[in-house]
């Protein structure tokens, strides 16, 4: 019987290869997205998952609470990592950990270096009770004891000491440099994870070596006030302590030690080990965000329903076709289930050809978008779940796109199927009327995709080219060593100065754009009362002005002179100032001393262009130089600029590894996460018009054949082509406006929303929204008028002749 | 065998009721071959459908054998038209994709024949109608006298005790209608009640009682 079902199905397949392929071309990218986000999903929930007694661990998060303003860090004051063992019921073992980002690693011993790395960290050994490893070499029990000692992990091992046996790199000392230098004697190598892990650190020192108190302070471990995103405290809770049973014991630690807290309040929150992922804090090389999985989700779930919309439609439609085979099965004796059930195998086998064919379109998809997904992601097509996902999704789908249309065929009355009588031709019509509604909801979806990417990339387009007040193209920069000193700093910048394709070079605490902001309090003598506001510092140096080209409105220049700095418009304009002049020479008092007025600067956009300016000081503080901009002169050949910089670089700073960033393309990623939603939505309004478009195409072709005949009777009768045309495709043009109408304010409210992200950005574009809804208008007309013209175009005998 | 009593059929228009049927009493015998004659429209097919249980609106009381039609549960019902009734169309109704063989076939798939079983029955069947060597063709690489050969082999494949003809010689031209007609009655003499609708008044003479309807009404029977 099951054999009998699925050899009807394939001949019914072969013969119909228009509907055929057009049911396995939609079905298949709807599966192959879906594929695609099942797997990032499940990619993002195989994080930590393999911790034994893993739903007893959790990271303690510290959270502010100033009334309106509530903030939530990963991290945990340190004296709480020091009391939380004792004072904290129920809990077995207490870890932690303090996240280094770039340190300098080396062998002092065999003069080795290895360069700025990360996955450098402090640990105590209660961390590795919390989050036990296994251990190559060294005493699990002792290590990390004492200061100065480091575990290593086998992929450190690998780097430091290749070919070397393990037990002789016991005892080893190796260097680290972050600001500090440590030195430490190697007591242990674990293996690293092999499952997906945040938990990327392969160094880890002892966290006693900055337990001593004159290190304390600099690590930020020292007070309850200070909180210190490096600094996190894992602890795993006994057997059957509940998560509120712990909270209550987390508030009372907090009631004790911030009692007397003048402004806010600060408690201590849970974080379970299986949220790790979603947060930050540690290193953050490997999160997700849930808002971008919701995101996918969305999107994946919007173009399977029109995959499935379409495939509804198009068989519903379609079942008037099959209605005299339903027919004949009935007198001979089938039931209804029996039909159904034969329906549904054949749907189950497109199904099955589309997910082969999705299968190889996700794998396109996933080449197309690789950088966008998180390092490391694969798609093991063979892996047990994946294999489980295609079964029962096929089977799903199946269901779901097969059941109503089966449900139709399988309900025509045998004696009228026979008759090739049309089913409720005169009443109401329910299939025409869903079939029609399901068109306009596909048009509809494709309509918002579409203006919406359509605005979001003229808005992008209209950031590009908006000035933003500085020369951004010939410049390059790059980050010094931190901490490592002025008179470096200043080297570097005079044997730059000197190169021949250099313009100028300029030191300073950060690009003249940057994602990082200083803000301080500033205090203005205006009209003998003194203003105080916030505003932007930015720390700079004298050649500031001329390598990124901003233009000076009042005033001179800062000298070498510290006590002088520079203000732009915006500080004008917020303190009430009307004329640039009047402000020169007077002292503000910003930074522990007053510093005197000798300039005011265009206003320029130091930050992504989704904000404002905001009121600004120039000042000087040259033992915080941490970045070097160089603007190079015109015609040049930059990679031998590049080359040169960078040799003077290490010329100077020897052990380190750094490269020149272009200015340009750093502002450009202020904006990356637009642009690469506008790829995504692209990318889905493409196939969202696609599946429509093949939707329509579809029923087209099926209309047509319905109505050969009142276009062949219309024709007889003396109507023209035009004519013919007309009358069929206003039916449509009813339709994409009647989408367009619906889709009008979602997308109005989507645009909004976006553009309301911007400072800086365009008018509602209504003039868009038009040409989306004309686009695919025309889609439409092309697809159906296609169609017709072939219908139109017949001999009108030959058709009616079969009649 | 089969016995209809007051059977009423209409169409609800706006303002009257137009009878399709009206008071039909019928009796049909076992191992009757009766033939329903008259002009189109006069309700030849509908009572035929409704004969066959594919219509189920209509007025009025069926029996067949000793049960009630009307009364019966769905399943019930559903099992009788399996294992009593066979049909046979003016356009033979076949299934396009599937081959002679597996036309003959689906009758008994239906009936959950077990798989030997089958063979046997469809190869009897290829046998008696001659057409073992096209069983492998679809339906439209035959002529119209084969189709409805296969029609009715695939009618009598699940052994009915009743085969309903509507028009069955209707698209055939008159050899091929005459053919069509011996194997009726050999059927016949083999103990199938069948019961024809047909223009044809020659194709009655292969019967043994004809009944004539005129405007949904029994207008004569008699016996030949």
């Amino acid at each position: 019987m099951l054999k009998n079902y699925f050899k009807i199905a394939w001949r019914n397949l072969l013969r119909n290869k228009l509907r055929t392929a057009i049911h396995i071309l939609g079905l298949s990218l709807g599966i192959a997205i879906c594929f695609l986000i099942f797997n990032i999903v499940w990619h993002a929930y195989s994080f930590d998952n393999f911790h034994p007694d893993k739903e007893r661990i959790y990271r303690i998060i510290t959270e502010n609470d100033y009334g309106e303003m509530k903030y939530s860090y990963p991290a945990a004051p340190g004296p709480l990592g020091e009391v939380l063992g004792e004072e904290l019921a129920g809990i077995e073992e207490v870890g932690r950990l303090y996240t280094l980002g770039q340190t300098h690693a080396s062998i002092p011993e065999e003069n080795k270096n290895f360069g700025r790395k990360n996955y450098i960290s402090f640990a105590d050994p209660g961390f590795f009770k919390v989050l036990p490893r296994t251990w190559l070499a060294g005493n699990p029990e002792t290590a990390l004891q004492e200061p100065n000692q480091v575990v290593i992990s086998e992929k450190s091992l690998n780097t430091y000491f290749p070919n070397q046996p393990l037990d002789q790199v016991l005892g080893k000392e190796l260097r680290y440099v972050d600001a500090d230098t440590i030195m430490a004697t190697i007591v242990g190598v674990i293996q690293d994870y092999d499952e997906n892990t945040d938990f990327i650190f392969q160094d880890f020192i002892s966290f006693s070596t900055i337990k001593k108190n004159e290190k304390e302070d600099w690590y930020g471990l020292h007070s309850w006030t200070n909180i210190n995103s490096s600094s996190q405290v894992f602890f795993k809770s006994g057997n059957g302590i509940s998560a509120s049973n712990l909270q209550e014991g987390l508030n009372a630690i907090a009631g004790k030690y911030y009692a007397d807290e003048e402004e806010g309040s600060t408690s201590f929150g849970l974080e379970p080990l299986s949220e790790l992922h979603f947060s930050y804090g540690l290193l953050d090389e490997t999160g997700a965000s849930k808002e971008l999985i919701k995101g996918l989700l969305i999107v994946g779930a919007i173009i399977l329903i029109l995959a499935c919309l379409n495939f509804i439609n198009l068989e519903t439609a379609q079942a008037i076709s099959r209605a005299k085979e339903v027919g004949i099965r009935k007198t001979l004796g089938g039931n209804k289930f029996q039909l159904m059930f034969q329906f549904l195998a054949e749907t189950y086998l497109l199904v099955l050809g589309a997910t082969l064919l999705g299968l190889v379109f996700s794998d396109l998809i996933l080449k197309t978008f690789q950088s966008y997904l998180p390092d490391g992601f694969t798609m093991p097509y063979l892996a047990g779940y994946n294999l489980i996902f295609i079964v029962l999704f096929g089977v799903l789908l199946t269901l779901v796109s097969g059941i109503y249309p089966s449900l139709v065929l399988a309900n025509y009355q045998p004696q009228r199927a026979l008759k090739g009588e049309k089913m409720g031709s005169a009443k109401f019509s329910f299939g025409a009327f869903l079939r029609k509604n399901l068109t306009v909801l596909q048009f509809t979806v494709s309509m918002v995709f579409l203006i919406l990417v359509m605005v979001i990339g003229s808005q992008l387009k209209y950031i590009s080219s908006q000035p933003v007040g500085f020369e951004k193209d010939a410049v390059v920069y790059a980050y010094l060593p931190f901490m490592a000193g002025f008179e470096k700093a200043s080297l570097l910048q005079s044997q730059v100065t000197q190169m021949s394709f250099v313009e100028g070079a300029s030191l300073g605490g950060d690009a003249i754009s940057s994602n990082g902001i200083w803000t301080s309090d500033v205090k203005v003598p205006v009209d003998s009362a003194e203003m105080e506001f916030f505003t932007q510092v930015k720390n700079v140096d004298s050649s500031f002005v001329q390598v990124n080209g901003v233009e000076l409105l009042a005033g001179r220049n800062l000298t070498q002179n510290q006590t002088e700095v520079l203000v732009n418009e915006r500080f004008l304009k917020e303190a009430g100032i009307n004329s640039a002049q009047e402000i020169l020479g007077s002292f503000i008092t910003i930074g522990g001393g007053p510093k005197s007025v000798v300039g005011v600067m265009k206003d320029f956009n130091s930050r992504s262009l989704k904000e404002e300016i905001l009121p600004m000081v120039f000042l000087q503080n040259p033992d915080y130089y941490n970045v070097i901009s160089v603007k190079l002169g015109k015609g040049i050949n930059l990679e031998t600029a590049l080359l040169g910089l960078r040799e003077s670089y290490t010329s100077v700073y020897p052990f380190e590894e750094i490269d020149f960033k272009f200015l340009d393309e750093e502002i450009a990623k202020f904006y990356e996460e637009d642009q690469r939603i506008r790829n995504i939505l692209g990318f889905s309004s493409m196939i969202a018009i696609l599946i429509s478009g093949m939707g329509l195409f579809g029923l087209s072709s099926f209309t047509i054949s319905q109505r050969l005949k009142e276009i062949s009777v219309r024709k007889i009768l003396g109507a023209s082509i035009a004519q013919i045309l007309g009358l069929i495709s206003k039916e449509y043009v009813m339709l994409v406006s009647i989408s367009f109408l619906l889709a009008a304010y979602p997308t109005y409210w989507l645009a909004k929303e976006f553009l309301e992200s911007y400072s800086y950005r365009i008018d509602m574009p209504y003039l868009q929204f038009l040409m989306g809804g004309l686009a695919l208008l025309v889609l439409c007309i092309g697809i159906v008028g296609a169609h017709f013209w072939v219908a139109a175009k017949s001999n009108p005998a030959e058709i009616l002749k079969d009649e | 065998m089969i016995q209809l009593k007051e059977i009423d059929k209409y169409i609800e228009s706006r303002f009257q009721r137009i009878f399709i049927l009206k008071g039909i009493n019928l009796t049909i015998q076992q191992g009757e071959f009766l033939t329903l004659m008259g002009p189109s429209g006069a309700g030849k097919s509908t009572l035929l459908n409704i004969i066959g249980m594919l219509d189920e609106d209509y007025d009025g009381e069926y029996f067949f054998g000793e049960k009630n039609i009307r009364k019966m549960k769905d399943k019930e019902r559903s099992n009788l038209h399996k294992s009593e009734f066979g049909y046979i169309f003016q356009a033979y109704h076949l299934i396009d994709e599937l081959t002679v063989y597996e036309n003959i076939e689906t009758p008994l798939l239906y009936r959950n024949v077990a798989s030997s079983e089958r063979k046997s029955i469809i190869a009897d069947l290829l046998d008696r109608f001659n057409m073992v060597a096209k069983k492998d063709l679809f339906p439209a690489q035959l002529s119209g006298g084969q189709q409805q050969l296969v029609g009715i082999a695939r009618a009598v494949a699940g052994r009915p005790s009743l085969l309903l003809a509507d028009e069955p010689t209707g698209n055939l031209h008159s050899t091929q209608a005459k053919e069509i007609m011996e194997v009726f009655q050999e059927l016949h003499k083999e103990g199938t009640t069948i019961i024809q609708a047909t223009h044809a008044r020659e194709n009655a003479d292969y019967g043994t009682r004809l009944i004539n309807l005129l405007d949904g009404k029994i207008e004569s029977d008699e016996q030949l």
